[in-house]
């Protein structure tokens, strides 16, 4: 089956494989500062699953190819035009017998790998860096050489540092190629990666559809991956909401240790929650990127202070016992069929009752973040700030949307700096608010899938306005 | 079929391994494997019926999920599923000794039809409404949990947290990868607060107040066909006969017209009431005739509503669970893996098939580099300004249509052909309004056009701003398109929707 093919070239050290690596998300493409980084072809093919005589099997829709840079055009190009070209034949036939005729010769070693995958047909990617100036004699050959092809062809202008020269770029680069795009593989978004593909994918008209195909699938996988996203911040809200928080009290130490000590262990949990949540994100997106949260969570983040918890005092606890007791009491006279004549009944109630006034009450009145159990003697959080929810949520959101529009060829760690305004998160605060106090609610299937709901909204609206910027 | 498997029994156990297992760090090629899996699944089942999700999940969870899970799932829904079973038989056993009690009679003081009823009728009845009751008030505030759950959670928690543990002590060092993260604590708490897991154990308390009465309407069977049995009636407060009958005639009223059998009547009543001391005129021979109705009021008061409760959670339960089977994290996450197709972008090791593979024969057609613009229908822009919005040289742009007549177009036209002719790789570029639908009149242009010229022809789609209505749109043009092009018999003419031209780019109004 053909496909169609691309081949990137360009001078060395232009970014050509970092062009690609953008491109393809791969890790295993090696960039490095020097030149000849890259030494032989390599193809990069886009794959799409379908089914396929039964079962499902990949397509490759279109090949990118990484090539090494350009060292002998202009010699090359002599001697091709010196071989001349007959009306009728093509001159991809007269590049092929320069293949054959110089195989293995040390001149040409790069040209020679740079023109295998193009002696097949295919299109040309043109890179160039338009940070540094547009000198003619230095890029004229190899342009006149990927002119001379008569294939269709594309340069892409990369401002690796900064875009100064790109007009001169443009102008000089007019006359060899019929589109000319600028790309930054390192600041680029997702969208702006599938204008390219677009743009290839109207070099030639028959190529047009495998390369909207890959493209397609490509945002598609986007999508799934903005829904899991969503699925995973949800998993940690309700991980973090869920988890017990408890010291024992010991009576020994006073209150504000015992505080600091509850205090350090809900915000280790949540540093480790929210970091195994990032690691979680980037591996969904395909990338291996450290993210970094530059600010930890105080108090204020993680408990409501202002709010005080409601303890029942030592009657009402004394009245649901009474009730409890004797509602089990009554279930076991009721079954045993009047046998017992209500003793049952009575004898919880009372007993259930009085329990209550054995218990002593304390110390959680100090503590004002938790409750104390005195059957456990510990002191526990009751519940968490429903704003730490909003906080989590607006911190993986920036995570989202930095990783949705980065590429492998940009592996600078990401740095999480500010807390963005919680206004548009305000209206998810009361069920929030529910939800971190009750495990019926964080139970509730529809407020689970109203959660989720917002923050998929969220991360597909976040993912145009990228608001952060990482460091 | 195998492997289609989704029946209620497991409803409970899917749910639970689904709780377990951490599909986030399945590898990949596994992921493939389930898709392979899928695919066959939709494949086998086209002819009848598409395979539903869940079925799906099903299918996933008898085939692939590793059976160390799958057994602490067997495991916690056991215990589960247990406890209810126990409960049921205790409630049955309940029944029937408490009807065993009840309707005990060696001849001498006859069975009291009052607290019979009172027990197996009007007591589950009021619990029934009273809990009712509660389920109501809980639904409209928020938080709390009826107490049974709140008595039961300690030791169902502790007991799974330790068949999970279990779970990571055994893992081999494969399963361990699949393992990890493994959210015991979120499992433990879901297994108790979940609202699949509460209608179960909801659905399960119903059935034990059903097999309660079961036992008992069994037993009072049991008696009334293995003994003589003999009913009175009586009380320490002075009820009179006549309010006994008019309450009995309201209590049997919906049974009145189908059992009438099982309806008291006065007399019978008058001739049964039984008094401590003397006897009055209690007549035996009568007293047996009141249990049909005494069975027809546990059956209607007692064991149908709680039949009914009993079906009523059960229904919520294979509802919620079905739906929360999806919606959980990993069950969506496994219907992804079955059902999106992936795309790869990595780069292939194997140089030289790739290199094979990637030669195509066809040889591409190069884009021109020259045109001719033709303006259609967009008055008020400006043709030399189209120079600023291409990539490409443009030789001749001239506005077409509009205000023109025919003549003058025809002139523009025969032009155009000429010029794209002439030169080399030159296309013919009618730029059109996006928002309008394509008309015959600028379908007789493009015939004239591809009559004249062999260049290719593209439709460029100007609009005023980035609005909605082009999705509609493309729709029209490129059908119109499609049509042009049968006619022609090969392909003349195209539309070039990526690359939409601003309006106010020919305008010079920014
Ligand atoms: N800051 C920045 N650096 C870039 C960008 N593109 C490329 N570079 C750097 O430029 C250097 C060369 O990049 P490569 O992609 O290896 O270039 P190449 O053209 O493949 O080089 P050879 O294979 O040696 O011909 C690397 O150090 C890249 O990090 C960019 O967009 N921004
Ligand atoms: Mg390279």
């Amino acid at each position: 089956m053909s496909h169609p093919v691309f081949v990137v070239t360009g001078a060395p050290n232009k970014g050509k494989s970092t062009f690609i690596k953008a491109m393809t998300n791969d890790e295993s493409v090696v960039v490095r500062e020097q030149a000849r980084t890259t030494t032989s072809a390599k193809p990069y093919p886009f794959k799409i699953e379908r089914a396929i005589g039964g079962k499902i099997d990949w397509e490759t829709c279109f090949t990118l190819w990484d090539t090494p840079g350009f060292e002998n055009a202009a010699e090359m190009h002599e001697i091709l035009t010196e071989w001349g070209i007959r009306e009728s034949d093509h001159p991809i036939e007269l590049i092929r017998k320069f293949l054959e005729t110089y195989a293995g010769h040390s001149d040409f070693v790069y040209e020679l790998e740079i023109f295998k995958p193009i002696a097949g047909y295919a299109c040309i990617i043109y890179v160039a860096d338009c940070s540094k100036p547009f000198r003619k004699s230095e890029y004229l050959w190899e342009m006149e050489l990927i002119k001379f092809t008569r294939l269709p062809r594309i340069a892409v202008l990369n401002p690796v540092d900064g875009d100064r020269h790109l007009e001169s770029w443009r102008s000089g680069l007019t006359d060899y190629f019929n589109n000319i795009k600028v790309f930054n593989p390192h600041e680029t978004t997702f969208d702006e990666k599938l204008r390219i593909l677009g743009a290839f994918s109207h070099l030639t008209d028959e190529w047009e559809e495998p390369l909207n195909k890959v493209i397609g699938a490509l945002k598609m996988q986007r999508e799934k991956v903005l829904e899991e996203c969503a699925r995973i911040i949800r998993k940690t809200i309700l991980q973090i909401f869920d988890r017990e928080f408890s010291v024992r009290y010991d009576g020994i130490r006073d209150e504000e240790e015992h505080r600091v000590e509850l205090v350090s262990q809900v915000r280790e949990f949540v540093h480790k929650t929210m970091d195994d949540t990032q690691r979680e994100i980037t591996h969904r997106f395909g990338l291996q990127i450290d993210v970094a949260f530059d600010r930890e969570f105080d108090d204020n983040d993680l408990f409501d202070t202002t709010v005080r918890r409601k303890n029942l005092s030592v009657h009402q606890r004394a009245l649901i016992n009474v009730m409890v007791g004797g509602g089990i009491g009554a279930a076991v006279d009721v079954a045993a069929g009047g046998l017992t004549f209500g003793l049952f009944t009575t004898a919880l109630g009372v007993g259930g009752g009085l329990a209550a006034y054995f218990k002593e009450i304390s110390p959680m009145d100090l503590v004002k973040i938790g409750s104390y159990d005195p059957d456990e003697e510990r002191i526990q959080i009751d519940s968490l700030s429903p704003e730490l929810g909003l906080l989590v949520i607006n911190r993986l959101r920036q995570v989202v949307a930095v990783l949705y529009n980065r590429t492998a060829a940009n592996t600078e760690t990401v740095v999480i700096r500010k807390d963005l305004d919680l206004a548009d998160l305000q209206n998810l605060g009361s069920l929030l608010k529910k939800m971190a106090v009750s495990r019926k609610d964080r139970y509730s299937e529809k407020n689970k899938q109203k959660l989720l709901d917002y923050i998929h909204e969220k991360l597909k609206e976040d993912r145009t306005v990228v608001k952060v910027e990482a460091t | 079929m195998e492997g289609t498997r989704y029946n209620e029994h497991s409803r409970l156990e899917i749910l639970t391994g689904l709780s377990l297992i951490d599909t986030g760090t399945i590898p990949e090629d596994r992921i493939r494997e389930y898709r392979q899996f899928g695919f066959r699944l939709g494949r086998e089942h086209s002819g009848a019926g598409s395979v539903s999700r869940l079925q799906k999940v099903g299918a996933w969870y008898q085939t692939f999920m590793p059976g160390h899970i799958k057994e602490r799932a067997k495991t916690v829904t056991g215990y589960l599923r247990l406890i209810s079973i126990l409960v049921g038989i205790m409630a049955f056993v309940t029944g029937a000794g408490a009807a065993g009690y009840l309707f005990y009679y060696d001849g001498t003081a006859p069975v009291n039809v009052l607290p019979v009823l009172t027990l197996f009728a009007f007591l589950p009845l009021l619990l029934l409404l009273l809990s009712a009751g509660y389920v109501w008030i809980g639904s409209r505030s928020s938080g709390h949990l009826p107490p049974i759950f709140r008595w039961i959670e300690g030791p169902v928690r502790s007991r799974i947290r330790k068949a999970v543990e279990d779970i990571s002590g055994k893992a081999d060092h494969s399963l361990k990868s699949e393992l990890s993260g493994l959210r015991s604590n979120a499992t433990e708490i879901w297994l108790v607060h979940s609202e699949p897991v509460r209608y179960f154990l909801k659905q399960n308390l119903q059935l034990a107040g059903t097999a309660y009465l079961t036992g008992a309407l069994l037993w009072m069977l049991f008696n009334v066909i293995t003994t003589d049995l003999a009913f009175s009636w009586s009380s320490t407060l002075e009820v009179e006969g006549e309010a006994l009958y008019s309450f009995t005639q309201i209590i049997s009223a919906p049974w009145a017209r189908i059992v009438p059998s099982a309806v008291v009547d006065f007399n019978m009543v008058e001739a049964t009431r039984y008094y401590r001391a003397d006897r009055g005129d209690f007549q035996v021979a009568s007293s047996g005739r009141w249990w049909p109705f005494i069975f027809m009021t546990i059956l209607v008061y007692g064991f149908f509503p709680k039949a009914l409760a009993f079906a009523w959670y059960r229904w919520r339960f294979i509802r919620t669970s079905d739906q929360a089977i999806l919606a959980s994290d990993s069950g969506s996450q496994i219907i992804g893996f079955m059902e999106d197709l992936l795309v790869t972008t990595k780069g292939d090791d194997d140089n030289n098939s790739a290199a094979r593979a990637g030669i195509s024969p066809e040889r591409p057609v190069e884009s021109s580099v020259n045109c001719v613009v033709l303006f259609w229908g967009l008055g008020g822009t400006d043709p030399s300004r189209i120079q600023n919005v291409l990539n490409r040289k443009v030789i001749f742009a001239r506005h077409i249509g509009g205000l023109n007549t025919s003549e003058e177009d025809r002139n523009i036209l025969l032009d155009s052909a000429r010029l794209s002719q002439n030169s080399s790789h030159c296309d013919i570029l009618v730029l059109i309004p996006y928002e309008e639908s394509p008309t015959i009149r600028l379908e007789k242009k493009l015939h004239l056009l591809a009559g004249n010229s062999q260049s290719r022809i593209i439709i460029m789609p100007v609009i005023e701003e980035r609005s909605r209505n082009c999705q509609a749109n493309e729709i029209n043009w490129r059908t119109r398109v499609d049509q042009i092009n049968e006619a022609f018999g090969r392909k003349r003419v195209s539309l070039d929707t990526r690359n939409i031209i601003d309006s106010s780019h020919l305008t010079g109004v920014t």
